[in-house]
């Protein structure tokens, strides 16, 4: 187990390194430096300039540039936001917990859905729950997040006026506050996902439910509950959880577009918002953080395998 | 599988013939847009804005500059679906050779291919193409290049599983046998072996794809006004929602129906001609 943790840690460094030069490099393919977008929107001072200059390594080759930026990057600084001056690490930090509840919850959403219909659709094939269900989650997985979003806006906030649709709640006013708030971005962002897990919780029970071992199962007389439960539930879990994994990032893509929608101060609005105003350093920040959480997901994945099957060891 | 059979398991799926004809009748008004719009896109007409749908003269209605709003729809579904295309045959091109070389050469150049699937799998989709379109700057041509771009991983991951399986077989070995050379075997003989999985996948692609396009049209770094650009529509309409709902109603119903009709149509070719990829969708 432990050498496995550190083969697959120093795997993550590597895999953190080539995505701080990707992110790195994207940026410095751009038009412009940074004092030139600057000046496009305020006047700034030569001395300014030639001290941004030099703590960018701007009139260096590449590679000295990436050096100082991998430097500033294990000091934990992100660089400077070229709109608000701001460091992006504080911006971020601000952001992150934002972002990981509405994608918590999502997440919840998505599997509360998922769960009770694929399990459904599978124990009752080809009927018309199953045909309904599976059409369903088509459509789920079909439809723009960010236009559900929209009609969600159009019903519930603009028409009916029970939900608000703008912001975060706060818990100094209740958790209702919070929750409410969180209710329409969270369906938004669950949606597609729910549909996703909804086919596969389907396909993987169906899978599950034809082996041997359900089979004496039944055979023996076990009640159907527990045979679900004990048998089939639990090997189909591994699937669910992989995929459940694997589509975190489109989770976190997801969330730029809907906390756009809903105005959610998280990292993907502080993301589209820094590519509206091309502030790069904020662009590499948070790609990188989205990237890094991403690969912190499947990590985490991997070591859960451990608990959901005993019978996974990582020697 | 016979091709009559692999057409009857096809039509034997409702729900695919269903999306076959709405995709048909999306592809027609694509081809056809100049004859089959009623106005030009593009033509404002400021004293009839805001028109609900079903007004004289304007089925769809119109929206805040008064263009005909189904004009603008049906040019949208040809920049919608062209693009799709054209971002999937991008990944599918550079996914497959890459895949190709990956599998069947091994080593040196496996390692550099899979290391890169790695890497670009290890960025949330959205968020690397949102990053590169922030550098490129916002317009469509840029949107297929970027979405081209970073979608290929899924197929070399594909193909390089199909050549890994092929390779061994006793036909490549037979055609190696008589002399035949890399290209040849590859070109011929494993290439023709794994095309059902991969027109599997691009079909399902084209119907993400269109999904992508869209969202960074609506984030407005895609199409840019006054392009009818489905996205960017909804983008535009979206700040008269309360008064015009029909303006981010009917192109987000439109951009839903083409990628339903898609998926149904993927799902039933999947089952039709690759029976075991079933199951393992979303990986």
């Amino acid at each position: 187990m432990t050498t496995y943790l550190v083969r697959r840690g120093v795997i993550a460094l590597f895999t953190l390194f080539c995505i701080s030069f990707i992110v790195f490099a994207i940026v410095s393919l751009a038009p412009g430096d940074p004092i030139q977008i600057m000046l496009a929107t305020e006047r700034i001072t030569p001395e300014l300039a030639s001290r941004i200059r030099t703590y960018y390594g701007l009139d260096e080759p590449w590679y000295i540039q990436y050096g100082i930026y991998l430097n500033h990057l294990l000091h934990g600084n992100l660089g400077y936001s070229l709109t608000t001056r701001n460091p992006v690490a504080a911006s971020i930090a601000r952001c992150l917990p934002n972002t990981i509840l509405l994608t918590i919850a999502s997440m919840l959403v998505a599997l509360a859905i998922a769960i009770p219909l694929g399990t459904i659709s599978a124990l009752r094939r080809n009927s018309l729950v199953d045909y309904v269900s599976l059409t369903v989650a088509m459509i789920g997985v079909s439809m723009p997040n960010f236009w559900l979003g929209l009609l969600l806006i159009l019903y519930f906030g603009l028409q009916l006026k029970i939900l608000p649709v703008f912001g975060i709640g706060r818990l100094s006013n209740g958790l209702w506050d919070v929750i409410s708030h969180l209710i329409l971005p969270a369906i938004t962002l669950g949606t597609s996902m729910a549909g996703l897990l909804t086919r596969l919780t389907r396909s993987t029970l169906l899978d599950v439910l034809t082996v041997d071992y359900v089979r004496t199962a039944r055979a023996k007389g076990l009640h159907e509950a527990a045979v679900i439960y004990k048998h089939v539930f639990r090997n189909a879990l591994i699937p669910i959880v992989t995929v459940a994994g694997l589509q975190f990032g489109a989770l976190l893509g997801g969330a730029m577009i809907v906390e756009t929608v809903f105005a959610w101060p998280g990292m993907g609005r502080l993301a589209v918002q820094a590519v509206q105003q091309r502030d790069y350093p904020v662009i590499q920040g948070t790609t990188l953080v989205f990237a890094a959480s991403f690969m912190l997901v499947i990590l985490l994945v991997d070591l859960l395998y451990v608990f959901i099957d005993p019978r996974i060891r990582y020697e | 599988m016979s091709r009559r059979r692999i057409l009857r398991t096809f039509m034997h799926n409702r729900l695919a013939v269903l999306g076959l004809i709405v995709l048909t009748g999306f592809v027609c008004c694509a081809v056809f847009a100049q004859w089959v719009a009623p106005y030009d896109p593009l033509e404002m007409d400021l004293g009839n804005k805001f028109l609900p749908p079903g007004s004289e003269g304007h089925l769809l209605g119109t929206d805040n500059f008064g263009r005909d709003f189904l004009s603008r729809l049906i040019f949208g579904s040809r920049i919608s679906l062209s693009v799709g295309l054209v971002v999937v045959s991008i990944a599918m091109v550079i996914g497959t050779s890459l895949g190709l070389i990956a599998g069947y050469f091994g080593g040196f150049p496996d390692i550099v291919v899979m290391r890169l699937v790695e890497i670009f799998y290890s960025f949330p989709f959205l968020v690397l193409a949102v990053a590169v379109m922030a550098v490129l700057g916002p317009s469509l041509y840029n949107v297929m290049l970027v979405l081209g771009i970073v979608s290929w991983p899924i197929y070399a991951r594909l193909v390089r599983g199909q050549v890994l399986t092929l390779r061994e077989e006793t036909f490549v070995e037979a055609a190696r046998a008589v002399g035949a050379s890399n290209s040849r075997i590859l070109f011929r003989h494993i290439l023709p072996n794994s095309s059902s999985p991969i027109i599997v996948t691009a079909a399902m692609q084209v119907a993400s794809a269109i999904l992508s396009v869209a969202a960074l049209g609506f984030l407005g770094l895609g199409a840019q006004p006054p392009t009818p650009e489905w996205g960017a529509m909804l983008n535009e309409g979206k700040r008269f929602m309360r008064n015009a709902p029909h303006l981010i109603t009917i192109p987000g119903l439109a951009i839903m129906l083409v990628v339903l009709s898609l998926n149904f149509i993927g799902d039933a070719l999947r089952d039709a001609l690759d029976p075991r990829l079933r199951g393992i969708e979303g990986q």
